[in-house]
């Protein structure tokens, strides 16, 4: 029995070691749970697992499986972090978790990720994918970088040089770029390609690398296009000229190139020798294409002037005037062409100050018989504008006259002339430019009168004979007109001879008296005029007559004649109102108070008159104490002065007299105070003012203004 | 005594009854035409072009469709281009011979059209010398388009410098810099533009050159700088902001874009799903052990749980006829889907082609060596054939095994589009029909395949695979609305589908759950496409897909969306392309011919109102992220879009009547009566609205439903002028009449 329950025992104890033994442990459990797509379950369990301290791949990895079947990405992901970050050197969860950055779409994890594999474990693989990623990152220090390691570590293709040269050739290190590209050369010839051969050339160049440059430029130089320029600036930049020459050389007489092609290439030719300062041959180089025969007529132009300038830049004058002088000469030139290396000769000339062979060359110019007047002119005004900033007045009126005397000018270009010609003082020129612009020319066309300006006011008798002349040759208006002309001229005589039946239509009444007087007037003869006017008046037949003489009496201040003629006048028309007036004011000015009564009133009697003969009849009236006929005088004076509105003094003090004249004492003072306030040092005024205060009964403010006080009335 | 008030809102009323009738002035037609050139000798396909890979969605959300045109092919005369605005050339390099292009371009110039151009007439030596060759017609077009050329190209840029970058154009998804591209010296000509990126070879001015650049007649891009490509790390990103650059170089600014994202106010939702993995025995515990199919869990799993979210459920008919390789259970799981009210059935083929290409040659026997592939192939083969196959030509050139999924027939484009449609509409309750068909495999159906769907009268979709996440961070990866081949349009599917994101299914099954990254993306800062959850049954075969499907849709229900089906969509897209605009007035717009799209966009329009008075058809507006959204009314076929000056920005523009700010139900046949709004709406889920009000206070709501059954609610509006308020869930779909009193106002 006992034996029998140890069996028993035993049998119950292996079996339960047995179950043990055969039953899932939890690792087992869960991967089958897993396995099976219980997830919740599975997850359970590797939670537990995990919580008990199991942090095992075993564990860690199906269970951020699990978390990323339930959407939790961020457990997923942080488990496996804290994975990693435990065991740093297990290449496979880093392997793993950089796979789970990129499910999860965490991109800047994932290069952080793998930045650290390729720390733990440098492989080409990681570091071209890093590669990338810092391209698409836009990361280029780091590109350049890893790149590096590649090239240096591993077995790098052609891309990741040319990708190192450009990407470093962008950051500015030109050398290193370079340096890549040669050895990219050497470790691949045959994927140095075109576009690295342009590339490595480009930078060598910009580095200054000639010799460099043109190691690699050996049988690409005459493939034209940048192929060449980088050649030629190679070559240059290693002053290797004489292969540069022989290129050039060679180029210019290749069949395929077309005339602008070598055009251009001349240039770069010109240009290089310009540079490297070997200005003989540059001279020499462009003569020789000067004529070339392959050239059309604008390519040698421009061959031409770049010749020109050649020799300019280099001072060989003598040369360079001999080319223009040679051009100007040819036979086949055109007006145009001929015109611009004129000018450019004649440039050439000024710039130097050669001035005697400018004058000599223009002279000669002007000499040439298959020039056109045109451009003859043109010459003519090029030497004109040289003389004259050189101040050359003698040689400057040569030119002006040689221009009259031999071109055919238009009418403003000859008024042009004599403008000058009287600038330059040369009255001689301008009197016979103006004489021939005249001729046929109306008397008061701007010509005659430039003309007669020239002559001044008495012209020489050859002067007085060609406006004769004139009047002789014209009918009509015109030949009046040309009369006026000679009397402006002041030769009356003359006009009266010409003809006294002309008199009445220039105005005169046909009265040769009146045209006498009007010239002695205008000549200021006055002693010869006072004698003329007296007999006149005198002989004066009717009111017309004398009313004129009056006016010129007026005029020349002949008072007693006007007088006299004003006397005369009124005994041949008794009522003339405006003699009335006149000889009324006269008489009262001079204290013939009759007289004045008397015309006066005859004048104001059938006129309403002005404030003036209102006034002094008025006056007249008062003093005869005829007040109430005075009145109404007065209150016209007033009237129209306040109609008339303009105040002066005089007018000012009359209307405060008439004021104070009808009675309106305070408006009189008022005015008076007003005129003394705008004129205070006027002491008539003061006075008049207290005698109307005074008489007024004002005795302490007639004192007051006596004593000055004006201002405090 | 009080002067009697006149009532403001009642003559409110005559003038807009008067104004919705006036007779519209001077209607001038809004062309909405990009010709794009390309050439077709480098891209068999217009897919494979940049314009249509990068620059047709930036168009497209500057309202514009695009229509390409082979250069090889002769110019269309400019008669033929009355609906053209501009023309977008992307590397005219292969032109043997450009100067018919330029001197078409010049005139097209000189007509009014803008051009724009990227990249020049070749590059390096190349240019060279088609310069030389026509050097004085291409300066001439150069100059038209408002640039001079410096004659040089520049092929090594160490030495090139930045010296200006205009950062509204240039710098976008990328900075410009590191290795520069070669470039030829181009610059704007005074005063006939401006640039958007200089550069200058050292300090040397002479050499400056534009290489982006808006003139006077368009725009330019210099060769390989609008965008930055590593094929490695296929990482595409656009130095130049194409919305900014297209809208200032085809001068697009202020237009109203038909937009296809929006919808009553809110981001439209859609869902389908391709019958792929159907019969598929799911692996997610417990249902592993039970013989579950994979489409009976999206049932079960995401179908029944979400009925507020229409989805669209498209199996491949090969996958249900018994005759095929379905069954009488994956029958029955299709009937029991599709009887589902919120879904919409669709169809994904009959044999499931993967290559399109391959059949639009109607030759049965070109699939003969592929027959060895099938199960159940039409003919028999010799065991040999079988395994060849393996790592053909065909394979390396398609990535396929074989040109499609079945073979049980011949290829028969009829069986293929008209008879899967014909199959599934067998299994489908009383009233449903088919409505769209779903593109198989590379999703690039031949024309006469789109025709054969359309004129089976049913919609389609897929294709164009969008992201915008991390992984790839550019709207480059963002696709056009569709693609329009031979005159037949594919509409594309506005997301990509989990197949995408697990690597063809291959692995990180729970990948899909990125899809929100590219959600968000494409709604801020621009909403650029509406939100798509798109994906096959097999989501059903694992638990981390599955999970993944949900999170995606648990987010769609998070945010502020309107619901539709996919077919919904699809006429929204075909709606874009027909829409017709006509100006006419300065700020005044009719809009038809639009189907189901019926929302129009104002792009920098924080200052723009609607003018609610002068407007017909504009059931409300909505401002979101400086644009002005335009909610149309369907009932009205051509709606009048009026614009005002607003000056207040933080809030609703008010307006004298009541207006649509939002709502996840579609809103149409708006009614404004003296004192009432009435209008019907119809949706999936709980239709949430807001409404701005001209007053505070109380407002009644009626709500009539099919039935005829009236609900009364009173809702109190505060000063805001917000009224909030939800209508319950019925039978999706069901259309409810509201009637909205309110107080009218006084004077």
């Amino acid at each position: 029995m006992k034996g029998t329950h140890y069996m028993v025992v035993l049998v119950v104890a292996l079996a339960l070691l047995g179950g043990y033994l055969v039953y899932p442990r939890s690792p087992e459990l869960a991967l089958m749970r897993y396995k099976n797509k219980q997830y919740t379950a599975a997850r359970a369990e590797y939670e537990r697992l995990l919580e008990e301290g199991n942090s095992s791949a075993d564990v860690v990895v199906p269970l951020s499986e699990l978390y990323l079947v339930y959407g939790d990405m961020n457990r997923a992901v942080d488990l496996m972090e804290r994975f990693v970050e435990a065991n740093p050197d297990n290449l496979e969860a880093r392997i793993y978790l950089g796979k789970l950055y990129q499910q999860t779409q965490r991109p800047h994890d994932y290069l952080g990720n793998l930045e650290k594999r390729a720390e733990v474990q440098p492989s080409e693989e990681a570091l071209r994918n890093l590669s990338q990623l810092y391209n698409a990152e836009g990361r280029i220090g780091q590109q350049i970088e890893v790149l590096k390691r590649i090239v240096q570590d591993y077995d790098a293709k052609p891309q990741d040089y040319k990708d190192l040269a450009y990407l470093l050739a962008a950051e500015g290190d030109m050398v290193s770029a370079s340096d890549v590209l040669r050895r990219l050369g050497r470790e691949y010839p045959s994927a140095f390609d075109e576009r690295v051969r342009e590339f490595l050339v480009s930078l060598s160049l910009d580095l200054g690398q000639y010799e460099g440059a043109l190691e690699y430029l050996r049988g690409y130089g005459d493939r034209g296009g940048r192929w060449t320029a980088y050649y030629e600036r190679a070559l240059a930049g290693a002053t290797r000229y004489v292969e540069l020459y022989a290129f050039w050389d060679r180029q210019l007489t290749r069949p395929d190139l077309d005339p602008q092609e070598k055009i251009e290439i001349s240039y770069r030719y010109e240009n290089t020798l310009r540079k490297l300062g070997q200005e003989e041959k540059r001279i020499a180089f462009l003569l020789r294409e000067l004529y070339r025969e392959d050239l059309d007529g604008q390519q040698r132009r421009e061959v031409g002037e770049r010749y020109e300038a050649a020799l300019r830049e280099n001072g060989r004058i003598a040369t360079l005037l001999e080319y223009l002088g040679e051009q100007i000469g040819r036979p086949d030139i055109g007006v145009e062409e001929r015109k611009v290396f004129t000018y450019r000769y004649e440039t050439v000339l000024r710039k130097e100050k050669r001035w005697q062979e400018l004058f000599a060359f223009w002279q000669r110019q002007m000499a040439r018989p298959e020039l056109s007047d045109r451009e003859r002119l043109e010459i003519s005004y090029r030497y004109e504008a040289a003389l004259r900033k050189l101040g050359k007045q003698k040689e400057l009126l040569a030119v002006l006259r040689q221009r009259y005397k031999q071109l055919r000018l238009s009418r403003k270009e000859k008024r042009a002339l004599a403008y000058d010609a009287l600038d330059l003082g040369d009255k001689v020129l301008a009197e016979q430019v103006y004489m021939d612009l005249a001729q046929g020319e109306p008397a008061y066309s701007i010509y005659v009168s430039q003309l007669l300006y020239i002559w001044g006011p008495r012209p020489e008798p050859y002067g007085l004979q060609w406006i004769e002349d004139r009047v002789s040759g014209a009918h009509g208006k015109q030949r009046l007109a040309w009369l006026r002309r000679l009397l402006e001229v002041g030769a009356t005589e003359l006009v009266l001879k010409l003809g006294q039946q002309d008199l009445a239509e220039l105005g005169y009444s046909g009265d040769p008296v009146e045209f006498q007087m009007d010239v002695l007037q205008r000549e200021e003869d006055y002693p010869r005029l006072r004698q003329v006017l007296t007999r006149a008046i005198a002989e004066a037949q009717s009111a017309e007559q004398l009313r004129r003489h009056i006016r010129r009496a007026d005029q020349v201040g002949f008072a007693d004649l006007a007088i006299e003629a004003s006397r005369r006048l009124l005994s041949v028309d008794p009522e003339d109102p405006e003699m009335l007036r006149r000889l009324g004011l006269l008489a009262y000015r001079e204290e013939r108070w009759e007289e004045a009564y008397e015309l006066l009133s005859r004048y104001l009697e059938n006129n309403e008159g002005d404030f003036e003969s209102n006034y002094f009849l008025a006056e007249l009236l008062t003093r005869r104490n005829r007040e109430l006929r005075a009145a109404p005088h007065y209150r016209r004076v007033v009237r129209l002065l306040e109609a008339d509105g303009e105040m002066d003094l005089r007018r000012a003090s009359v209307r405060a007299q008439s004021l104070y004249r009808l009675g309106e004492s305070d408006n009189a003072i008022l005015a008076y105070q007003d005129l003394l306030e705008r004129y205070p040092d006027n002491l008539d005024l003061r006075a008049d003012f207290v005698t109307v205060l005074l008489e007024s009964g004002r005795i302490e403010r007639a004192e007051a203004v006596l004593a000055g006080g004006g201002d405090d009335i | 005594m009080s002067k009697p008030r006149p009532f403001r809102l009642l003559s409110l009323w005559f003038c807009m009854v008067l104004l919705a009738h006036a007779p519209l002035l001077q209607a001038r037609p809004v062309a909405r035409t990009i010709l794009a050139l390309y050439d077709g000798s480098t891209a068999a396909d217009i897919r494979f072009t940049e314009v249509h890979r990068l620059a047709e969605m930036p168009l497209n959300h500057l309202g514009m469709v695009v229509r390409y045109r082979d250069i090889g092919a002769p110019l269309p005369a400019l008669e033929e281009l009355k609906d053209v605005h501009g023309v977008l050339v992307w590397e005219a390099a292969s032109m043997k011979d450009p100067r018919e292009f330029m001197e078409w371009a010049e005139k097209l110039m000189e007509s009014g059209r803008q051009l724009v151009m990227v990249g020049g007439f070749g590059s390096g030596e190349e240019e060279r010398g088609a310069e030389d060759e026509y050097g004085e017609e291409i300066e001439r077009f150069w100059t038209r388009l408002g640039l001079r050329s410096g004659h040089d190209w520049i092929p090594f840029t160490y030495r090139t410098r930045i010296v200006y970058r205009d950062p509204q154009l240039v710098d976008f998804e990328r900075r410009v810099g590191g290795v520069l591209p070669g470039y030829e010296l181009l610059r704007v000509a005074e005063g006939r533009g401006y640039s958007g990126l200089k550069v200058r070879l050292g300090d040397d001015p002479s050499t400056d050159s534009d290489l982006v650049a808006i003139t006077e007649n368009g725009g330019w891009i210099a060769s390989d700088y609008a965008y930055f490509y590593n094929e490695a790390t296929e990482t595409l990103q656009w130095y130049v902001n194409p919305f900014e650059f297209f809208n200032r170089a085809l001068k697009l600014d202020g237009l109203p874009r038909p937009d296809t994202t929006t919808l009553a106010g809110r981001r439209i939702f859609f869902s389908h799903i391709d019958g792929d993995g159907w019969n598929n025995l799911t692996e997610i515990y417990p249902y592993r052990d039970r013989g579950v199919l994979s489409a009976e869990v999206v049932k079960q799993k995401i179908i029944e749980t979400h009925p507020d979210l229409p989805v669209t459920v498209a199996p491949i008919a090969g996958d249900l006829d018994p005759a095929w390789h379905g069954s009488e259970k994956s029958m029955r799981v299709a009937r029991e889907i599709l009887a589902l009210p919120q879904v919409e059935a669709g169809a994904h083929t009959y044999s499931h082609p993967f290559d399109w290409g391959f059949f639009a040659q109607a030759d049965p026997d070109r699939e003969r060596p592929f027959l060895g592939i099938y199960t159940r192939p039409w003919a028999e083969v010799e065991d040999s054939r079988r395994e060849e196959a393996g790592e053909s030509d065909y394979y390396r050139e398609t990535g396929y095994q074989a040109p499609r999924a079945y073979a049980v027939k011949p290829f028969d484009l009829e069986l293929e589009t008209v008879g899967a449609i014909r199959f599934i509409n067998t299994l489908l309750p009383p009233g449903k029909r088919v409505q769209i068909y779903q593109w198989s495999g590379d999703t690039n159906p031949f024309p006469a395949a789109i025709a054969a769907v359309r004129g089976a009268g049913v919609h389609n979709i897929n294709g164009g695979d969008s992201r915008l996440d991390r992984k790839y961070p550019s709207y480059g990866w963002v696709s056009p609305l569709g693609r329009k081949v031979a005159g037949q349009l594919q509409v594309y599917a506005s997301n990509s589908n989990e197949n995408i994101y697990t690597d063809q299914w291959s692995e990180q099954f729970f990948g899909y759950r990125h899809l929100i990254r590219t959600l968000k993306n494409t709604e801020t800062p621009l909403r650029i496409k509406p939100m798509g959850i798109y994906y096959h049954m097999y989501s059903g075969e694992k638990l981390s897909s599955l999970n993944a499907v949900l999170a995606n849709l648990q987010y769609a229900r998070s945010q502020a969306i309107i619901p539709v089906t996919t077919s919904h969509y699809a006429a929204v897209v075909e709606g874009f392309y027909s829409a017709r605009i006509e100006q006419t007035g300065e700020r005044r717009w009719s809009i038809g011919d639009r189907q189901a799209l019926q929302t129009v966009r104002f792009d920098r329009a924080l200052f723009s109102a609607v003018d609610m008075v002068q407007s017909r058809g504009v059931v409300g507006q909505h401002h979101y992220q400086g644009s002005l959204y335009v909610a149309l009314d369907k009932a009205v076929p051509d709606a009048v879009v009026v614009l005002r000056e607003r000056r207040e920005s933080a809030e609703e523009p008010a307006a004298p009547v009541p207006y649509l700010i939002g709502s996840s139900w579609q809103v149409w046949g708006v009614e404004h009566r003296p004192g009432a709004l009435r209008f019907q709406t119809a949706g999936f889920g709980n239709g949430d609205m807001t409404w701005k009000v001209p007053h505070a206070g109380n407002y009644v709501i009626d709500m009539t439903g099919e039935t005829g059954v009236t609900e009364r609610r009173t809702v109190s509006v505060s000063d805001s002028g917000k009224l909030r308020f939800t209508i319950q869930a019925r039978a999706p779909r069901e259309t409810v009449r509201v009637e909205i009193g309110y107080r009218q106002e006084t004077v």
